[in-house]
């Protein structure tokens, strides 16, 4: 019967075999559902590959004039020259490298940062937490961008400097994160299982614990990593951030700064403009998937 | 009375916590968890301890294996007191003294295979080489009744009677020599329970184990127990034989605790049963004398002020002033 009204019957469709799935096949099979993230992913994939090909393919370099000035998109120019004359395609793409190189950096270092300090902070409480969070709330309470200000002025605005000041502001975030996730797990009865069992404290925090913290930490992580490519952008606007000629998403934005650019060459500021929308709001949108993906709690 | 050495001796055990202020410059009071408990574990022995939830039995037990440091008394351990050794002192005696868990879900590791589970506590103590510990996995996982396939699962793949099975595993993985069962069965279904608890009799014979059980369910503690202590606000009001104890309960708390238990016939009237009245006291400001007086029936104008020793009567011993 179920077949005739179908067409396909419940047992032609295979069921997953959830009982013996590991854990990240589960979870890409519950990010593969999310419609918004496979989009997301997909986007970020194809302008990682234009962001690889495209500067190297192109016969122009990007911080080279040539001497063509301000022209319209046109077969030869995709995405038409800059005031400099320079090709704004090619440039677009090593943009998007930089800020790409910026944000994974800067990510990779908060976390870093945050995910040290948050177990230790956890596992030890006592005075080392007190004194942990305390640093953690001045550096959150601080100005934001003024503190970015501050460190680029002192430490001469530049690529590397860039990445090193967003590194080091970025993780107060993470670093509360992973001590609430260690707080409550420290109670849990398989961390005081492995303590009856005499195990080394070491041996609980990096074996027992850290491993349940990987999922917060990866899904913060992407939120970070869209906020640093925010970051990047605008200390670039303000040109406090990466410096020319290095094209970044940010500084592109920057040139077209006056009102004849904005109305009259469009083709100046809106390519970097959406990269950066682009980017940001599918890595958001991955992020967003992976919250519901790795929730053990979100059925299956 | 018994001539041998107890495995296991608690002396004057005691717990305090600061109690959280309800004001603001209010001082702190004291929760008395524990309160001057003093029991001993024989070889093969399973001692039950029953109480209603809050009697401070699971401090008890988390104290004897290192959870928790006792405010003040001993844990004397095969002639070492564990309250006074440090960290390096205890390592080699800390794998003697394991711990099964009420809930087998949460003590379980949820990102690790159960081979995994078992096999980082004898790695971690050089009970087992890299290269024999899978033999020896397998050699735990039959021994509870698991089939060796589970070792590449996850715990969240299993039941909670598996899950259990494991818990209990993981506890024998170091060889101990004594295991403290904190309610392993009241996560349970009925049926189940029976299956867990002559497990761990089963084990017991095999290995010479010997148990705490702590249960709040008197019919599963009366069927694994050989003595059985009853715990009330902190205090131990009687410990006996667990067939005396069912047999001649003395003190009127245990005595409302056996009337209490639901039994399984229709025509056996229940109701007509001394039923205890009131509510269990604080144990921020514990009543004075017996800490059972305001509850009791039998309450004298002694029970009030003076706090009954444990008198022992041939094994049998009972805190209360109506029997002296």
């Amino acid at each position: 019967m179920m077949k005739n009204i179908l067409g396909k019957g419940l047992r032609d469709i295979p069921a997953p075999d959830v009982a013996n799935e590991k854990y990240w096949e589960t979870v890409w099979r519950r990010f593969k559902k999310h419609k918004l993230a496979m989009i997301g992913i997909v986007t970020v994939a194809v302008i990682l590959l234009l962001a690889l090909l495209v500067p190297m393919l192109s016969p122009y370099d990007p911080n080279k004039s040539l001497n063509v000035f301000n022209e319209a998109p046109s077969l030869l120019h995709p995405l038409g020259t800059d005031q400099v004359g320079r090709d704004v395609m090619t440039r677009l793409f090593s943009a998007v490298r930089i800020s790409l190189l910026v944000g994974l950096m800067a990510t990779g270092i908060s976390t870093v940062i945050g995910v040290l300090l948050g177990l230790v902070s956890g596992f030890f409480g006592g005075w080392v937490d007190m004194l942990i969070m305390r640093i953690t709330d001045i550096i959150m309470s601080f100005p934001y961008i003024l503190l970015v200000l501050v460190a680029a002025a002192v430490f001469e605005p530049g690529l590397w400097n860039i990445i090193l000041i967003l590194g080091f502001v970025d993780w107060p975030g993470i670093a509360r994160l992973v001590r609430g996730s260690v707080l409550s797990l420290r109670e849990t009865n398989f961390v005081k299982a492995s303590e009856v069992a005499g195990m080394s404290k070491a041996h609980i925090l990096f074996k027992e614990i850290l491993p349940n913290t990987v999922a917060p930490i990866l899904i913060y992580t992407t939120s970070v990593l869209a906020l640093s490519i925010l970051d990047e952008a605008a200390l670039s606007f303000i040109g406090m951030g990466v410096q020319a000629p290095t094209a970044s998403l940010g500084n592109m934005l920057n040139n077209a700064q006056n009102l004849t650019i904005l109305t009259s060459r469009p083709w100046l500021w809106i390519p970097p403009g959406v990269m950066i929308i682009l980017l940001v709001v599918a890595i958001n949108f991955v992020g967003d998937a992976l919250r519901d993906a790795m929730d053990p709690t979100s059925g299956k | 009375m018994m001539e041998k050495t107890p495995l296991l001796r608690v002396e004057h055990l005691v717990k305090t916590y600061k109690a959280p202020s309800d004001k603001l410059f209010q001082k702190p009071g004291t929760v008395h968890a524990v309160d001057d408990v003093t029991f001993d574990i024989f070889e093969g022995e399973t001692l039950g301890l029953v109480g209603e939830s809050g009697c401070g039995k699971s401090t008890v037990g988390r104290q004897l294996v290192g959870l928790e440091r006792p405010t003040s008394g001993q844990v004397i351990y095969k002639g070492h007191t564990l309250s006074t050794m440090n960290e390096k002192e205890m390592r080699p005696i800390r794998t003697d003294l394991q711990m099964v868990f009420q809930d087998g879900y949460s003590s379980l590791n949820p990102r690790k295979h159960i081979r995994d589970i078992l096999a980082a506590p004898m790695l971690f103590h050089q009970i087992c080489t890299p290269e024999n510990v899978d033999g020896r996995v397998d050699e735990l996982l039959e021994l509870v009744g698991m089939p060796k396939s589970a070792k590449g699962r996850y715990p969240h793949e299993f039941s909670g009677g598996q899950r259990q099975r494991i818990g209990i595993a993981r506890a024998l993985a170091v060889n101990p020599k004594f295991i403290v069962c904190d309610e392993p069965v009241s996560a349970l279904d009925v049926s189940i329970q029976a299956q867990i608890l002559n497990l761990l009799a089963d084990l017991q014979t095999k290995l010479g184990l010997s148990y705490l059980f702590i249960g709040h369910g008197l019919a599963t503690v009366k069927y694994i127990s050989h003595r059985i202590a009853v715990m009330y606000m902190g205090k131990i009001v009687e410990i006996a034989d667990a067939e005396e104890l069912f047999r001649h309960p003395v003190h009127p708390y245990t005595r409302a605790l056996i009337a209490a238990a639901p039994i399984a016939d229709p025509d056996v009237d229940s109701f007509g049963k001394a039923t205890l009245e009131g509510e269990v006291g604080s144990n921020v400001n514990p009543p004075s004398g017996c800490r059972f007086h305001p509850r009791c029936p039998y309450a004298t104008d002694k029970c009030r002020e003076v706090c009954p020793e444990l008198t022992d009567d041939g094994g049998h011993m009972t805190a209360c002033h109506l029997i002296n």
